[in-house]
């Protein structure tokens, strides 16, 4: 349990909402219910406004309705995967900063994760205190 | 696979090696026998003289005399001896040694065209004029054959390094598909884990969380421990422990494995059907067509089991209501590794597979115009131990 010291949580619980007064808001893409579940509550505790959709074609159609400040998905899901998802939205001009989490990233993905301008590359279990601190970067 | 003997004649034909020619070779043999020292020493010089050929002889001056020695007796050998089998094998053997010593092959074929000229070299100079003719075609030939029987050395190291390498990218595969796996389960045990300091710190200690995520944790053990009982299912060996017992006894164990139970199956199972099989492989059989039909389903899954008796045994079937298996994956789906699931490991109905088989029974895939229908066989006990 070393990736979240406790000290560094309370200090960074106070600085949300940001600078901007705003509460940053995550779209997490994650097919697993029980993870998904799992992060919603962890962010929501960070202090982040947080929705959650279970695939790609359910991210980019809350994405026509609902504004996101950032993505968090899961490379591995039912139907599009994670960095075609990426692709879609960019080919639709939509810009969302994204960090992407997998269990195992392929040089491939990972390239194209680059090329797509993802924020932070996750392998999973998800290292919560950098998660916090790239979300945090976006707030200020 | 070393060169056969069949495989070996038939190439001696080709060469044109007759035993006349091995006449001519022996009559040859004690004219050059004062002289092989010469070929053998000058073979050696001309590897010694090039560093890349060099490089394959690391024992130094020790491992050149003891290559040396083989040397001369493979000429010998070469000179004298019938091309039966043995002398295959023997000859094979000297081929792997070049092999080991990873000496190239343009410097093998360099070698033993130095080691040809040198002994038509000395046919020239020391036999009668009218037995040179015989005895240079001889060597050719000769030498020709055992070219042929290096390359084959060559091309059966190449044909190990292919398959093990294959072997190492399948352990590849296979260790990052685990690992993937096993991550997901051990993400959500985490985030569990922390959820519940988080509770165990706050002043309102609401047992609700502790009791959601203390389920969470044992069911993603069991996850992550149903993935490793897979793979060490997949890794073991043994022959099925082969039992009569009733086939519903065993479809109601897999269910329960399965961690589907909840989902109550609809079964079609005489209750007096027996079958001769092994129980333990066969609920796993069962739980991962199971699992599989239920992982395939979103809201309101359906899963259909119906057994019964056919020719030589007994089959049962697994079909759901999901959205079936793409005709294109038909193929491949038992195939180890390979995986339709976005998390899947790919290994549950290679195991089934290999579980059927095993049985000396068989496991399909049917063609299905509404959902994944699974279709096993396993035959009679007589059937088996035929």
């Amino acid at each position: 349990m070393s990736s979240y010291p406790r000290e560094k949580r309370k200090v960074t619980r106070l600085r949300t909402p940001g600078a901007s007064g705003k509460t940053l808001s995550v779209l997490i893409v994650e097919d697993d219910p029980a993870l998904s579940e799992n992060l919603s509550e962890i962010l929501r505790g960070f202090g982040f406004q947080v929705s959650a959709v279970s695939s790609a074609d359910r991210a980019l159609e809350f994405l026509e309705q609902e504004h996101a400040d950032c993505l968090l998905t899961d490379v591995k899901l039912p139907g599009q995967g994670g960095i075609a998802m990426l692709e879609e939205l960019r080919r639709r001009h939509v810009t969302v900063p994204a960090i992407v989490m997998s269990g195992f990233l392929e040089p491939d993905h990972l390239r194209r994760a680059t090329e797509l301008g993802v924020i932070d590359v996750q392998s999973k279990p998800v290292n919560l205190e950098r998660l916090h601190d790239v979300l945090d970067r976006l707030t200020s | 696979m070393q060169l056969d003997r069949t495989a070996f004649e038939s190439l001696e034909s080709y060469v044109g090696f007759s035993a006349q020619d091995l006449e001519s070779l022996r009559k040859f043999a004690p004219v050059v026998e004062p002289r092989l020292g010469t070929v053998v020493d000058d073979f050696y010089d001309a590897i010694s003289a090039h560093p890349d050929a060099r490089r394959a002889i690391s024992g130094g001056v020790a491992q050149v005399e003891r290559l040396k020695v083989s040397l001369r007796d493979w000429l010998r050998s070469m000179l004298t001896e019938e091309r039966t089998a043995a002398y295959l094998t023997k000859n094979s053997r000297i081929g792997r040694v070049h092999v080991r010593i990873e000496l190239p092959q343009h410097y093998m074929f360099t070698a033993m065209n130095r080691i040809r000229s040198r002994l038509l070299e000395t046919a020239f100079a020391e036999l009668p004029h009218s037995d040179v003719a015989d005895v240079a075609l001889a060597l050719d030939r000769a030498i020709d054959l055992e070219l042929a029987i290096m390359l084959d050395t060559y091309r059966e190291d190449m044909d190990q390094r292919v398959r093990a390498s294959a072997r190492l990218a399948t352990i590849g595969q296979l260790a990052a598909s685990i690992g993937h796996e096993l991550r997901n389960p051990l993400g959500v045990i985490e985030s569990s884990l922390y959820l519940l300091q988080q509770a165990t710190r706050s002043e309102e200690r609401d047992v609700a969380v502790f009791d959601k995520h203390t389920a969470r944790i044992a069911e993603q053990s069991r996850t992550c421990l149903q993935i490793v009982n897979n793979l060490l299912d997949l890794a073991r060996d043994r022959p099925p422990q082969l039992t009569r017992h009733a086939l519903l006894d065993t479809v109601r164990r897999g269910i329960e494995l399965s961690g589907f139970a909840n989902l109550a199956p609809t079964l079609d199972v005489p209750a007096d059907l027996l079958i001769d099989a092994d129980p333990t492989d066969l609920a796993q059989v069962v739980a991962n067509l199971v699992r599989n039909a239920a992982q395939a389903q979103g809201v309101e899954p359906k899963i259909w089991i119906r057994a019964g008796e056919t020719s030589g045994g007994v089959f049962f079937e697994v079909r759901d209501a999901g959205p079936g298996i793409p005709h294109q994956d038909h193929a491949r789906v038992f195939d180890a590794l390979f995986t339709t699931k976005p998390r899947g490991t790919g290994l549950g109905l290679a195991l089934c597979r290999r579980v059927l088989e095993a049985h000396r029974g068989d496991i399909s895939l049917l063609e299905s115009d509404a959902g994944a229908h699974f279709r096993v066989f396993l035959p009679s006990r007589e059937a088996q131990s035929d």
